[in-house]
């Protein structure tokens, strides 16, 4: 915001210099001149934000004073007002809601209507089963809550609620907490945040930071620890890492792709782990399908929309290299021999050499620099593997370390007649 | 979204109800019962006596909270485990027998949904006894900010003393397994 304020300040300057000069008609100046204010004017001002975060502040303090003042008087009122009371901010939320809805008011309406909608219901319901003393589990009270806010997020698009929406999504992920929950939750928030991932979509950089702990928190509320959650695990950095470099290709920076360098990290950190470790791919005891079929969905899900972002772009090796990398973690399901040590090695040191080399021909820097920091992990991973002997590790070491100098000695030759 | 408004006014009413549907449902259960609620009281000992944000409340550990089951029964920790409760002659609850599907319920007892579910273990021989564990879910009483001070200090010295599960709570059931806390109060009628 503040990037545009100045481009547009600084063009405006400039506009009647570039009369003066004689490069621009006069007509056409004003002309200029005219929609760059106009734009400008739309832009909210520095004081307006501050004056903004100031009143919300007062809010919150104004808000927290009167739940502590209620706290101390609360079991002096009688039970109908203690539930009218807990109404109330449910209430002022239905009013802002239908104003908004019939006035057809500005975003900064809708997003307070969906914010007090969603936090009145969580209101009311905690204050009811506190007035009641019914005891609970959080994560159901959390469920609840997150379902009634479903038609207030959808209603009026809001990117507050989203974001709180996620946010209080991680309170379905508890030991006790049944998987389906969260993947019930995942999937009501998912036709909202796949509309907001298109390129010209409203806020559409937020919801790609949205998108990335969303896939978290299902990962985690939909398989956990309990299932072998490298396969999906697996697939989700395929399709952040296919999503982020189409991103990338197409002019954005890694700040507007923000899932892109984590799902590469988590990627070498998963091969580099199961290039040292059997037990990083190794299938956990199986539980009961009642509880298998929420993973099955969940994975299934992630490697559909990982293929059918896939299929959108041009094959090349870099892309086809994060399906192999998912293939791979199939192979236990085939076999109990532990192989995928081996694997994990091989997985590694190839998806390093496909990366540098597709880095070198097309002179893609974060290419290159992804293939690096492969060979990178592997050869520290191997340095350090006390499986290995000091003399094959030396012998690795020296080879890898003259394949470098021979490379960059290349590299250079091939600049240089450039 | 473009929607007409006469088409959001109607969605956004219908997600109004929905949001009242739970409380109003679940005040008419309570209030206005089809059946009158059945009393008990369970022992309880009590921990952890105030949070900044609800202020004065006492954590409970409920009894009973372990129960004898047949030899090679098992229960799946993840998944839903219900309690059904018989009142005894003095008022007091008593664990009848775990079940993991409402089925295994008859209409008219009395149940409750409990969580902390898992097997007990005899480390003296490393054997598995065949009795579970399981925690109520009414953990939590909320206090009167004036009466509270006297209640926990009166707490704090029952858990010190020998007779530290010598406090009650009461608690309503109703049909479908809701439940609502009464009262916390001393055994013999102290508070």
């Amino acid at each position: 915001m503040a990037e545009k304020r100045e481009f547009l300040t600084w063009i405006l300057d400039e506009l009647p210099k570039l009369r003066a000069s004689g490069l621009l008609p006069e007509e056409t100046e004003k002309l200029l001149a005219d929609h760059y204010r106009a734009e400008l004017d739309t832009l909210p001002a520095p004081r307006k934000l501050f004056a903004a975060l100031l009143a919300c502040i007062g809010i919150v303090m104004t808000a927290a004073g009167i739940v502590l003042f209620l706290n101390y008087n609360w079991d002096m009122f009688p039970k109908a007002l203690r539930i009218g009371i807990s109404a109330f901010p449910l209430l002022i939320g239905a009013v802002l809601g239908y104003v908004t809805i019939a006035r057809a008011k500005s975003q900064l309406w809708r997003e307070a209507s969906a914010v007090f909608t969603a936090t009145g219901a969580a209101v009311l319901i905690a204050m009811l089963s506190q007035i009641y003393h019914i005891n609970g589990e959080l994560h159901d009270y959390m469920f609840l809550v997150l379902l009634l806010a479903v038609p207030p997020l959808y209603l009026f698009d809001s990117c507050v609620l989203s974001a709180l929406y996620v946010f209080f999504s991680f309170f379905l992920v508890t030991g006790d907490a049944e998987p389906w929950r969260s993947g019930v939750t995942a999937l009501c928030f998912l036709p909202l945040l796949l509309a907001h991932l298109r390129e010209n979509a409203k806020c559409a950089v937020f919801y790609r930071y949205l998108a990335g702990f969303t896939a978290l928190f299902a990962l985690m509320g939909c398989c956990g620890a309990r299932y072998y959650t490298v396969l999906p695990g697996m697939a989700l950095c395929g399709l952040f890492i296919v999503s982020g470099t189409d991103l990338v290709g197409r002019g954005a920076g890694l700040l507007k792709a923000p899932w892109l360098l984590p799902a590469f990290a988590l990627q070498t950190i998963l091969l580099a782990g199961g290039s040292s470790d059997d037990g990083v791919f190794e299938m956990p005891s199986r539980p009961g399908m009642h509880e298998l079929w929420v993973y099955w969905v969940f994975t299934a899900a992630v490697l559909l929309l990982f293929f059918l972002v896939f299929m959108r772009r041009r094959l090349s090796e870099e892309r086809a290299l994060n399906v192999l990398f998912v293939l791979l973690t199939l192979i236990p399901f085939a076999t109990d021999m532990p192989v995928m040590r081996i694997v994990c090695n091989v997985a590694l040191g190839l998806g390093g050499i496909i990366c540098l080399r597709g880095g070198f021909v097309r002179r893609s820097i974060l290419l290159f620099n992804g293939g690096a920091v492969m060979v990178a992990t592997l050869t520290a991973c191997r340095f350090f593997d006390a499986k290995i002997g000091v003399l094959y590790r030396s012998a690795g070491l020296i080879l890898l370390g003259i394949g470098f100098i021979i490379a960059n000695v290349v590299f250079m030759k091939k600049s240089g007649r450039a | 979204m473009k929607m007409r408004k006469n088409v959001q006014i109607f969605l956004y009413t219908l997600s109004l109800a929905a949001i009242l549907w739970y409380p109003a449902a679940t005040i008419l259960k309570i209030e206005f019962p089809k059946e009158p609620p059945v009393e008990m009281k369970f022992a309880v000992r009590a921990v952890d006596p105030y949070d900044p944000l609800r202020g004065r409340y006492v954590r409970l550990t409920v009894f009973p909270n372990e129960i004898a089951v047949p030899e090679g029964r098992k229960f799946n920790r993840m998944g839903k485990v219900f309690l059904v409760l018989e009142k005894k002659r003095d008022g007091f609850a008593r664990a009848v027998r775990l079940a993991e599907d409402r089925g295994e319920i008859a209409p008219e007892e009395i149940f409750v949904k409990v969580g902390g579910v898992y097997r007990l273990y005899n480390p003296k021989n490393n054997e598995w006894k065949n009795a579970w564990h399981f925690t109520l879910p009414f953990s939590f009483f909320y206090l009167n900010e004036l009466d509270a001070p006297e209640l926990e200090a009166e707490l704090s010295n029952r858990s010190r003393s020998t007779k530290d599960k010598d406090m009650v709570l009461t608690v309503q059931f109703f049909k479908d397994g809701l439940f609502a806390v009464k009262k916390l109060e001393a055994r013999k009628g102290k508070k």
